[in-house]
């Protein structure tokens, strides 16, 4: 598994993206995910992690619960993984507990991401490879 | 385990989680009157709830598992 990105809950993505433009960063295209109840925005700089901004999109969004506890911060770290299925039986033996099951991300081009939560950890998300979203496809 | 051994089981866990004395938690201890019990802290709470009891639960049942009857439920529905 590898860091794919850090994910930063925010009320106002114009206001983090023009934030994090003060450091340095190059904001994406604002997306819509209508399953995750989220809108998300990429900001991207050389040689620096990626970060992910990520704003409820209405008040059923999970985030809106962080964001109230915590204010604007960072709050899960992403892992691109081969395989989901097998990362997240293997984690479950070492005390991460799935909190979302696997779902298509828009974001990612509909590859699958699932969140766990291991108390020593925090929250992660885990990211299916294209490479295993591309072997799902092929009859 | 008898469904006695089983409720005091959840309540010690309850207690020692959410920073409660075993007298305060009741079937309708929930996030609705304890503040300490957050979304991170529901999280805490069902790995200590999977540790005590040896069981691994879904994304379904943690949705579930939003009061101390409903952590309850969920245990008795598993045969635990």
């Amino acid at each position: 598994m590898r860091l794919h990105h850090i994910g930063v809950a925010t009320a106002n993505l114009r206001e983090s993206i023009d934030a994090y433009a003060v450091m340095g960063f190059a904001a994406g295209e604002v997306i819509h995910d209508p399953l995750q109840k989220v809108d998300i925005c990429f900001l991207e700089k050389d040689g620096d992690p990626v970060i992910e901004l990520v704003c409820p999109a209405n008040a059923a969004s999970p985030v809106g619960n962080i964001l109230r506890k915590n204010g604007t911060m960072p709050y899960h770290t992403c892992y691109e993984v081969k395989n989901l299925e097998v990362e997240i039986a293997r984690l479950r033996a070492f005390k991460f507990v799935t909190a979302v099951r696997p779902l298509p991300a828009v974001a990612f081009g509909m590859r699958r991401v699932c969140f766990l939560y291991n108390k020593a950890v925090g929250l992660i998300e885990l990211l299916e490879s294209a490479e295993c979203l591309a072997e799902q496809s092929t009859p | 385990m008898t469904p006695e051994q089983r409720d005091e089981k959840i309540h010690h866990t309850l207690s020692a989680v959410l920073g409660l004395s075993v007298d305060q938690i009741n079937d309708d201890t929930s996030p609705d009157n304890v503040t300490a019990w957050d979304s991170v802290m529901h999280l805490n709470l069902v790995l200590a709830l999977e540790e005590a009891f040896g069981a691994l639960f879904t994304p379904e049942d943690i949705l579930l598992m939003n009061s101390c009857r409903a952590i309850r439920q969920v245990l008795s529905d598993r045969a635990l």
